[in-house]
């Protein structure tokens, strides 16, 4: 096995999958949103939207697999799986980043009402919920306005918390199947 | 030099060493794991496990108090109104994710047989020395802690975390004024997470990052790892502040044992004072700047930095005897 303390630079790899989960994530992120904004709110936590947005976090932990399997391979190495988890978690990492810069490009530049229109949805969607009258006001106030700094920083830190667990989980599967040694 | 390097040192000179023998390792330094990797992403999973079980426990305690328990709007309002049902959650939450599931996860940190040295889970010599030692610095650093509190006032915060603070507050303040017996609050309030928080985040976060990092570094991200993972930010430097006090004591008497009396008597005083004089519990308690109050805060630092450099002075001491011997 390779000297893991003499590995060879990671970080194209580490990038390489990092933009190609951002931007999945972020286009399902984003087709969520819109699925989201053309449904009928019916007070229900979960709809079909809402599981497009669960397989976006799904998608997300291919990060670990893809980060191992490029580095491996270009570099024809072996090595151990706490080296596969940390490029997966560095690779999760910078997909959170990727995908939160694509989404404020996207609201900023590309749809300016998509928060807004959002935000509507989401305050509709708590009105139609079978709850006490208390509860949805507890819920108002805790639904951050997508797009403000507050509903920003939420978002990477979910993010990070989500996809930097699923991604050192795929990462130690990753150099299990790429980067371990053949007996 | 950090606890890798310390262990490098003591490793060469044992007995297994000599004749060749590797010395043993733990499952994730086999595996190249990074420490600080496992502790950052078990903080997360903890963080995750917590509110999962504490709102499974509190969903199915609250079922017993209603006639349908399928009835969700039923079951959300008797989650609320009830505090026994909530405070049993949350404990049960910090039972089961920060205490017993870290003892699991040190079986992958730390050698075999070695899981409570890892987490500092043991009396050392001088354990009573560092307790009284704790639980004096407990004392005098509330002005500082007051001071850290009143700073953070100007720190502005989003007006869903304040309602969210306000609620918490409103709930810990109902609880302490209601007719719940005191030992059942200094149970829920100061028993567990002075055991379970300590376990956590002294004996295994910061321990893990001391294995990746120097320990005043581990000291201070540990600190404010467990100042954040309480999702209060107007509570943030006090919290930072009492982190740091508890991780130096836990340094210094290599034992989570003194930082858990330490922990445990400052949430106590708290329950305490709150059940002998209701009226303080829902108080701001910031200090207005006066004269007094920044000599009291001046007096307050002095004799924190006293019992800080009484600890470090003890510490060099015993590692000097420890060398003699």
């Amino acid at each position: 096995m390779t000297d893991s303390n003499a590995l060879p630079n990671y970080w194209p790899s580490v990038l390489i999958a990092s933009l190609i989960t951002g931007l999945i994530i972020s286009a399902l992120g984003i087709a969520s949103g819109y699925l989201t904004i053309a449904s009928e709110p019916a007070g229900s936590s979960f709809n079909a939207s809402s599981s497009v947005g669960i397989l976006a976090c799904l998608l997300g932990a291919i990060a670990g697999v893809i980060v191992n399997w490029h580095y491996a391979k270009e570099h024809q190495i072996t090595y151990k799986i706490g080296k596969g988890a940390l490029l997966g978690f560095l690779a999760g990492l910078f997909a959170v980043i990727i995908s939160t810069v694509v989404s404020l490009v996207w609201t900023e530049l590309i749809d300016a009402n998509y928060n807004q229109a959002l935000y509507d949805w989401q305050m509709a969607n708590i009105d139609a919920q079978n709850v006490p009258e208390e509860t949805k006001e507890m819920s108002r106030n805790f639904v951050p306005k997508p797009g403000s700094p507050i509903a920003l920083a939420t978002q990477f830190g979910v993010g990070i918390l989500g996809l930097g667990i699923m991604n050192v989980i795929s990462g130690i599967i990753g150099a299990k199947i790429f980067a371990s040694e053949k007996d | 030099m950090t606890q890798d390097e310390q262990s490098a040192l003591n490793v060469s000179l044992t007995p297994d060493n000599i004749s060749g023998v590797e010395p043993p390792q733990s499952w994730i330094a086999k595996n190249g794991f990074p420490y600080w990797l496992l502790a950052t992403a078990w903080i997360g999973i903890v963080f995750v496990m917590f509110n999962i079980v504490g709102g499974i426990v509190m969903a199915v305690l609250a079922a017993f108090t209603v006639d349908d328990p399928s009835n969700m709007e039923l079951l959300l309002a008797a989650m609320q109104e009830n505090l026994d049902v909530m405070f049993i959650g949350n404990t049960s939450g910090q039972i089961v994710s920060m205490a017993l599931a870290t003892f699991i996860v040190v079986l992958l940190t730390s050698v075999r047989g070695q899981r409570n040295l890892y987490l500092r889970f043991q009396l050392p010599p001088r354990v009573l020395l560092y307790i009284g030692a704790s639980l004096l610095l407990f004392l005098v650093g509330q002005p500082l802690v007051q001071f850290a509190g009143w700073l953070n006032s100007f720190v502005p915060v989003p007006e869903f975390m304040r309602e969210l603070t306000d609620q918490m507050v409103e709930m810990m303040t109902r609880f302490l004024t209601s007719d719940t017996s005191v030992f059942v609050a200094l149970f829920h309030i100061a028993l567990v997470p002075a055991v379970c928080e300590e376990l956590l985040f002294r004996g295994f976060f910061m321990r893990s990052l001391e294995k990746s990092t120097n320990v005043w570094l581990a000291l201070v991200i540990s600190s404010a790892v467990f100042s954040l993972f309480h999702l209060d930010i107007s509570g943030l430097l006090p919290r930072f502040l009492l982190g740091l006090f508890l991780g130096y004591i836990t340094l210094k008497s290599n034992s989570i044992i003194p930082a858990m009396v330490g922990h445990f008597t400052n949430n106590a005083l708290y329950v305490i004072l709150a059940k002998s004089y209701p009226e303080l519990a829902s108080q701001e308690s910031l200090p207005d700047v006066t004269a007094t109050n920044i000599l009291i805060l001046i007096g307050g630092i002095a004799a924190t930095a006293g019992v800080i450099y009484f600890m470090h002075l003890n510490r060099i001491r015993e590692e000097e005897t420890e060398i003699v011997h």
